[in-house]
């Protein structure tokens, strides 16, 4: 293993500890929360006013959280009933495209995401009564920045198949 | 224009992720309209506002549990105790049991992963076909839409009451309304069950009492959880919209803490791939209100219903004609966004044309229903393939008869009024 | 031509969809086709919070709010909705014939143009029996709408614990006994269906609400004068009328609730007067945290304290 291998494997792993550390720890806190309401109020006590905007925020970072977690197994909701059917090498080929497809719609979400993410920042918009929302806001440029990193590298592995292949195999036809 | 809607539906069939291949949609809709990219967030983030939502996280952790639990085995043996001498018995306990979670549920696809997951291997460990299993699950995830709690009900009679033409209807009339169609849609689909498993030689169990109490006795701590969900919300201990919290709470302390089926790394790793699916679904959502607001910038339903409404002459031809327009709007469209967007622009038409506007509800939930599994957006069978792991075509197959019968039931819905009206009068 | 986005929660087919849109006809119509509106009905373009987002980004070029949903942009707007500030529909007029201007005027300060405010009514105290005092409250579950910050601050200071929920969840809420008590005008609780779960209404107003149209003031800054003028003149008459025929609506739908059997209960009078007082105290703190402006919020107390005091001949 080289230097830089080495490095990007444990950059990997680190990567990987933050993204479950992540939700399991927006999960505890999700049930926690989602139930604290029910007990508060039968016990005649008030729960914090901002505790349904907290829960749904929570909702959003978990949306993040797990569709990034998602890509990393390559694991999104697909319709792949074409793909399925084709040859092995014209599905790598497929595969490339929509890789590349998908690195550009999420670079694209990922940059308006930020855009968004600056605009309420300027304008100063609040969440849960207090706290500035673009704190929270970030997860959608960040976790979208983050799917695109995952589709480049998946899309420079099938090329760099493809590619091998053509040369092993020739050009088809 | 159609050749981008072409060429991304091209994309989705190559396998590009659906997530992606709308969100392309959006964008190139927003950029048709001249509106500023950053409209895509704004829609997105609407994830954060949308109350309704809370409920997939928790009851996809919960089904997850369960399904790692022991719990399907205690399900299987329980129902077979007590309807296993009767063929097809189980298909019919997965219908009746689907239903009911849905109406709690509001029919977010969260069915076929908390009770599919149960279901679908006890199914196949009771002798019942793979596709057979297969279609069944992904069919029973919309069944129950139209039983009282359901939020999609309660919905229609809000955006109802507030037009002029149905300003008088109560909710508790609409609850009422879909109590026969709703229980039609489950004879006709139990009837297909005993059908379709006629010559299936599973082994019919004999009925006896001291099995009864044991499978009882052995899922002591799965029966209450009906119960305490019911009674907390009619007890008024807790909302129905926070039933999904009880569910998920008392799964964690019912299996985890106190059966010790699942010990704490499980437990994590549970966490991990309940919530990657919760991320996938959810981020289809984000998208589909971004795709779903451009449509409506672009003034799309009213253009669709105008289309139709220029072509109408009596009343038997617009249910035809509306019964057309919402499997098709149902196919591409959320309930949800169906709901608020169509029913205050069709609702008057309806009137017009001497339909009742608690039918016209009824109609609009049976139709929006078949929608769930309707290709090319059945978001029901991108949940069952992505669930089960199973080609989505191999979905599409599977749930095709269940499809035609409950087709033949939205039709009966639409022309039998008196189905939808006669507990009300 | 310049076309008008306007996104609402109103539904379409509502009586509020069909007057707008003939005013918006009418003024295509005077401004010779070059204004033109589109309105987005039933919530489809979102919250509050997602409609001023749209308008800031130019998606959208104005709403149907009311005005507690545009607190965020201009705080002033707090001042009508003050808690069991307002005692009468004469109280709030009284303040209303000055203050409408001064509203007005912060709106437009805060990037909107506004037309006038149209009245939802006072919003009255409704349960399964009749709640003549305050302090019987506690212990009781009160509903709030969340984020009413005001709402919630006086109700904890009269020592309720609020309950959130989902505006949907309300109806099922009473029916099922995890709310006890609402607060709505009659006519919204018509509408809303929750007259069905409550048998006594507390003669007394709570809080008033009210509704309006705010438009870009970029986008309405761009019409010419006469064009200008025309909205104002159109859209003016509307929000007057809404302004008269909702008062209207409201006593023909608290006289329909007492039709069905419903009752309305005096408060008790000393209790009332701890709970405004408690009111009172909140309001003035919320004044001093900045909730909204501190000089008008005075101003509003004494011109309300002067048309109490008994006349002086
Ligand atoms: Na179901
Ligand atoms: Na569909």
């Amino acid at each position: 293993m080289t230097a830089r291998s080495v490095m990007s494997h444990r950059l990997h792993r680190i990567g990987c500890a933050i993204e479950n550390g992540c939700i399991i720890a927006l999960l505890s806190v999700l049930l926690a929360l989602s139930a604290a309401p029910i007990a508060l109020r039968n016990v005649g006590l008030t729960g914090a006013i901002w505790l349904d905007e907290l829960l749904r925020i929570l909702v959003l970072l978990m949306t993040m959280a797990g569709a990034v977690a998602a890509s990393r197994d390559d694991n999104h909701i697909t319709i792949d009933a074409l793909a399925r059917i084709l040859p092995l090498r014209a599905r790598l080929a497929v595969r490339v495209i929509t890789d590349l497809f998908t690195v550009v719609v999420c670079a694209v979400a990922a940059w308006h995401g930020a855009r968004f993410t600056l605009m309420e920042a300027e304008f100063g918009t609040l969440a849960l009564g207090g706290a500035p929302a673009w704190i929270f806001q970030t997860a959608i440029p960040l976790g979208f920045g983050c799917i695109a990193w995952r589709y480049a590298t998946f899309f420079a592995q099938h090329l760099r198949a493809l590619i091998s292949g053509l040369v092993r195999h020739g050009a088809p036809e | 224009m159609i050749a981008t809607g072409l060429a991304l539906a091209l994309l989705a069939l190559l396998g590009a992720p659906l997530f992606a291949v709308i969100a392309a949609g959006a964008m190139l809709g927003y950029h048709h309209s001249d509106i500023d990219l950053a409209a895509l967030s704004i829609e997105f983030y609407r994830i954060a506002e949308t109350p309704v939502l809370l409920a997939i996280p928790l009851f996809t952790f919960a089904g997850y549990v369960l399904s790692e639990s022991g719990a399907p085995g205690r399900l299987v043996r329980l129902t077979q105790a007590f309807i296993g001498w009767m063929p097809g018995g189980l298909a019919v306990v997965a219908l009746a049991a689907s239903a009911l979670f849905t109406a709690f549920t509001g029919a977010s696809g969260v069915t076929i992963i908390a009770l599919g997951a149960l279901l679908y291997p006890a199914l196949k460990q009771a002798g019942y076909a793979e596709r057979f299993s297969l279609g069944l699950v992904a069919t029973s995830g919309s069944l129950g839409l139209l039983f009282a709690p359901s939020l999609p009900l309660i919905l229609y009679g809000i955006v109802a009451q507030q037009s002029a033409s149905a300003a008088g209807i109560s909710i508790d009339d609409i609850f009422l309304a879909g109590i026969l169609p709703g229980l039609l849609m489950l004879v006709a689909l139990s009837l297909w069950c005993l059908w379709a498993n006629r010559h299936n030689r599973t082994p019919l169990a004999q009925f006896s009492w001291t099995e009864i109490r044991a499978a009882c006795r052995e899922a002591a701590w799965e029966i209450p959880l009906p119960i305490i969900v019911l009674g907390g919300i009619y007890g008024g201990i807790f909302a129905i919209s926070e039933a999904a919290a009880v569910t998920a709470l008392y799964v964690v302390v019912a299996e985890v803490l106190v059966l010790r089926e699942i010990d704490l790394p499980t437990l994590r790793g549970l966490m991990r791939k309940s919530m990657l699916l919760v991320g996938g679904i959810l981020i289809i959502v984000g998208m589909s209100l971004a795709s779903t607001n451009t449509m409506i910038d672009a003034d799309v339903p009213t253009r669709l219903f105008d289309f139709i409404r220029a072509h109408i002459s009596d009343r038997m031809t617009f249910l035809v004609l509306l019964n057309v327009f919402l499997l098709a709007l149902g196919a591409v469209l959320d309930i949800f966004s169906a709901l608020v967007l169509v029913v205050p622009i069709i609702l008057p038409v309806a009137v017009g044309y001497g339909v009742d506007p608690i039918h016209l509800g009824i109609i609009f939930l049976a139709n929006m229903q078949i929608g769930y599994m309707t290709p090319p957006v059945g978001m029901n069978l991108f949940i069952a393939s992505y669930r089960f792991d199973s080609p989505i075509l191999t979905i599409y197959r599977a749930t095709l008869p269940f499809f035609f019968i409950l087709l033949a039931t939205v039709l009966a819905i639409t022309y039998l009024p008196q189905l939808s009206l006669m507990l009300l009068h | 031509a310049q076309t008008i986005k306007i996104a609402t929660a109103a539904p379409e087919g509502s009586e509020w969809m069909n007057t707008m849109r003939a005013a918006a006809e009418a003024i295509t119509r005077q401004t010779d086709g070059r204004v033109a509106f589109k309105f987005y009905g039933g919530g489809v373009m979102g919250n509050e919070k997602s409609v001023l987002r749209k308008i800031r980004i130019g998606q959208l070029q104005g709403g149907m709010f009311t005005l507690g949903q545009l607190a965020d942009v201009c705080p002033d707007l707090n001042l009508y909705g003050l808690p069991l500030t307002y005692r009468s529909d004469d109280e709030i007029d009284h303040v209303r014939a000055k203050f409408d201007a001064v509203l007005l005027k912060a709106l437009a300060d805060a990037g909107f143009v506004s037309f006038g405010f149209a009245s939802g009514g006072a919003a009255m105290l409704m349960g399964d029996a009749p709640i003549t005092h305050f302090e019987a409250i506690k212990g009781r579950k009160v509903w709030i709408p969340e984020g009413d910050r005001m709402g919630y601050a006086v109700m904890e200071a009269l020592g309720i614990a609020p309950v959130t929920l989902p505006i949907t969840d309300v109806l099922t809420g009473l029916q099922a006994g995890l709310l006890d008590i609402v607060a709505a005008p009659p006519s919204g609780a018509i509408i809303l269906q929750w007259h069905t779960r409550v048998r006594a209404i507390t003669n007394t107003p709570i809080t008033f609400t009210f509704g309006t149209m705010a438009i870009d003031a970029r986008i309405f800054s761009k019409l010419n004068e006469a064009d200008q003028k025309t909205l104002e003149d159109v859209f003016g008459t509307v929000m007057r009328n809404f302004d008269i025929s909702n008062r209207k609506d409201n006593q023909d739908a608290a006289n329909a609730l007492v039709a069905q059997g419903l009752t309305f209960v005096e408060p008790n009078a000393e209790d009332l007067e701890w709970a405004r007082g408690v009111a009172r105290s909140v309001t003035d703190r919320l004044a001093d945290e900045g909730l909204f402006d501190r000089t008008h919020y005075l101003e509003i107390q004494s011109l309300l304290d002067a048309l109490r005091a008994p006349a002086t001949p």
